[in-house]
């Protein structure tokens, strides 16, 4: 186990008086890539909204570190008059306006961070580009990017590839994961796509209609193709309409080792 | 070789009609110099036996406008103009931005006070005139204060739109970024109202202009407008069209010089790489 970061306790939450989140136990672990995965509407973005603190809960307890969040949302939401570059470069901006009266912190390696992160998702030839000019791949790059560039302590993503063509879609969560992995990140990506969660997350929690956490999964390694989403056991939950199983007890089910092609499941012991 | 539908033969394509190449600044020449020729073909040509009309002729406004110039009450009359003109586009720019900022902001206030800026709005700014010779005395500050009650409204609507047109994803981005608030609103908000602000800025320019010209016939003895009235006094037409021909080219460099001076890097580029 490692460096909790931030930990969820029979969190109810929701808007107004109307819970979409109800009593969700979690645990956001340093270096893991946990993925929320549920219907629409089950209250996925709630708990990112949670994490960031835009939102309190109803009811229950959120313990965390003092953490930087970056965030990448679906849409990349992009700043339309700033160019590529400058879109990366804004974090460090609003960090050296704070380190201005703090000398400690200068980011004295802005440049260079901002560079190994054009090299790093292959903007290179778009930085000078206004991002109504680049492709919407490109656009969720430079978001992916945006939000790297401040260090983030813990990485947001909101069903952020929803919107590409499956090709990007795919070669991004591949890198994700894989740069994840590499650079030791933290990462919770919410999505509905069982693929995804599977390429992307060593953890997978699923959050039934009624916003309950059904399952956890571990997903180590992840799947590298196709063919294991293709016959892992969430399949069947999803084909139940995100309702749980029955035959699984909600909670407390694990799913490790998963190779390609096998079906385990742990439940306790191990059903095959 | 057998044929295929490939085989058929197609009329060849007509060749298009190869694109003028003329130079960007040919256009508006020729434009300027259409206008003029028919300006010269009314007052010189078509009604020349009528000396009303004769008088205004483009001719004659040159020599109007080398005797303004040389006696200097041109230069002096256009000083006083802009003067008047800049500031009460300045009152009104920080009136109108704050306001606008204000009323985007918030729902409420735009709610309250809609049907009151209405009716101002609907207010010719020269009906004002008894109001502001009352509150200011005569000279330049009524004349001031109708222009910035000319061009407040534009800046003022415009930033309003403007305020409620930033996306809150951006503002929220911004925070995740670690923005402070300030920092919200000086590199996302006033960033995301600039187009609009400019925009009303220009209508406010033009606006201003227009009311200035009336506005420096109300008692004030000196600006482009009084001279305008002076010129009639003495029934100097040619002065009157040379100073009408001031006036427009005044205005015409002032937004070519607002839109310079409040373009963003990116609408520089586009019209550098549009030449």
């Amino acid at each position: 186990m490692g460096t909790l970061l931030a930990r969820l306790i029979d969190i109810d939450a929701g808007y107004g008086r109307r819970a979409v989140l109800t009593g969700l136990t979690l645990d956001v672990v340093r270096g893991r890539q946990l993925v929320v995965l549920g219907p629409s509407g089950a209250g996925k973005s709630t708990l990112l909204r949670l994490l960031t603190r835009e939102l309190e809960p109803l009811r229950g307890t959120i313990t965390r570190q003092d953490l930087t969040e970056g965030v990448v949302t679906q849409d990349p939401e992009l700043f339309g008059w700033l160019t590529v570059a400058e879109n990366i470069a804004l974090g460090f901006r609003f960090a050296a306006n704070r380190s201005a009266n703090r000398a400690d912190s200068q980011p004295k390696d802005a440049q260079a961070r901002i560079d190994d992160l054009v090299a790093l998702l292959g903007l290179e030839a778009i930085v000078d580009r206004y991002p109504d000019e680049v492709s919407g791949g490109q656009a969720q790059r430079v978001s992916l990017a945006r939000a790297l560039a401040i260090n983030p302590d813990l990485l947001l993503l909101d069903e952020p590839f929803s919107a590409l063509d499956p090709a990007t879609r795919h070669e991004l969560q591949v890198w994700l994961r894989r740069t994840a992995t590499e650079r030791g990140l933290t990462t919770v990506l919410v999505t509905h796509d069982l693929d995804e969660a599977l390429v992307v997350g060593d953890t997978i929690v699923l959050v039934d209609r009624t916003g309950r956490l059904a399952h956890t999964w571990h997903n180590d390694p992840p799947a590298a193709d196709a063919t294991a989403a293709l016959v892992h056991p969430l399949r069947s939950v999803l084909r139940r309409g995100y309702d749980a199983d029955p035959a699984l007890e909600p909670g407390d089910e694990e799913f490790s080792g998963f190779a390609p092609g096998t079906v385990s499941l742990s439940k306790g012991g191990r059903r095959g | 070789m057998t044929a295929t539908a490939l085989d058929v033969p197609v009329a060849a394509p007509r060749p298009r009609r190869a694109p003028l190449k003329l130079g960007t600044w040919w256009y508006p020449l020729a434009g300027i110099a259409a206008a003029t020729g028919l300006w010269w073909l009314l007052t010189d040509v078509l009604f020349a036996e009528r000396p009303l009309v004769a008088g205004f002729s483009p001719v004659l406004a040159v020599s109007g406008l080398a005797e303004l110039a040389a006696s200097g009450s041109l230069v002096d009359a256009a000083a006083a103009s802009v003067f008047r003109l800049l500031t009460g586009l300045a009152v009104a720019f920080v009136l109108g931005l704050a306001g606008g900022v204000a009323l985007g902001q918030l729902a409420w206030l735009e709610a309250a006070t809609r049907p009151v800026q209405l009716f101002l709005r609907m207010v010719s700014p020269l009906s004002w005139a008894p109001v502001a010779i009352i509150a200011f005395g005569v000279g330049t500050w009524p004349v001031v204060a109708l222009v910035a009650a000319a061009a407040v409204w534009p800046i003022l609507t415009a930033t309003a739109d403007g305020v409620r047109g930033v996306r809150p994803a951006h503002r929220q981005v911004a925070r995740n970024l670690g923005a402070t608030p300030f920092e919200v609103v000086r590199h996302v908000v006033v960033p995301a109202i600039r187009p609009n602000v400019l925009a009303g800025l220009r209508l406010a320019l033009g606006l201003g202009w227009v009311v200035l010209v009336p506005a420096e016939m109300l008692g004030v003895t000196s600006g482009l407008g009084y001279a305008v009235l002076n010129a009639k006094d003495q029934l100097a037409f040619h002065h009157i069209t040379a100073l009408i021909v001031v006036i427009g080219s005044i205005g015409f460099a002032l937004d070519v010089v607002a839109r310079w001076a409040l373009a963003t890097p990116r609408q520089r580029r586009d019209e550098r790489s549009a030449r």
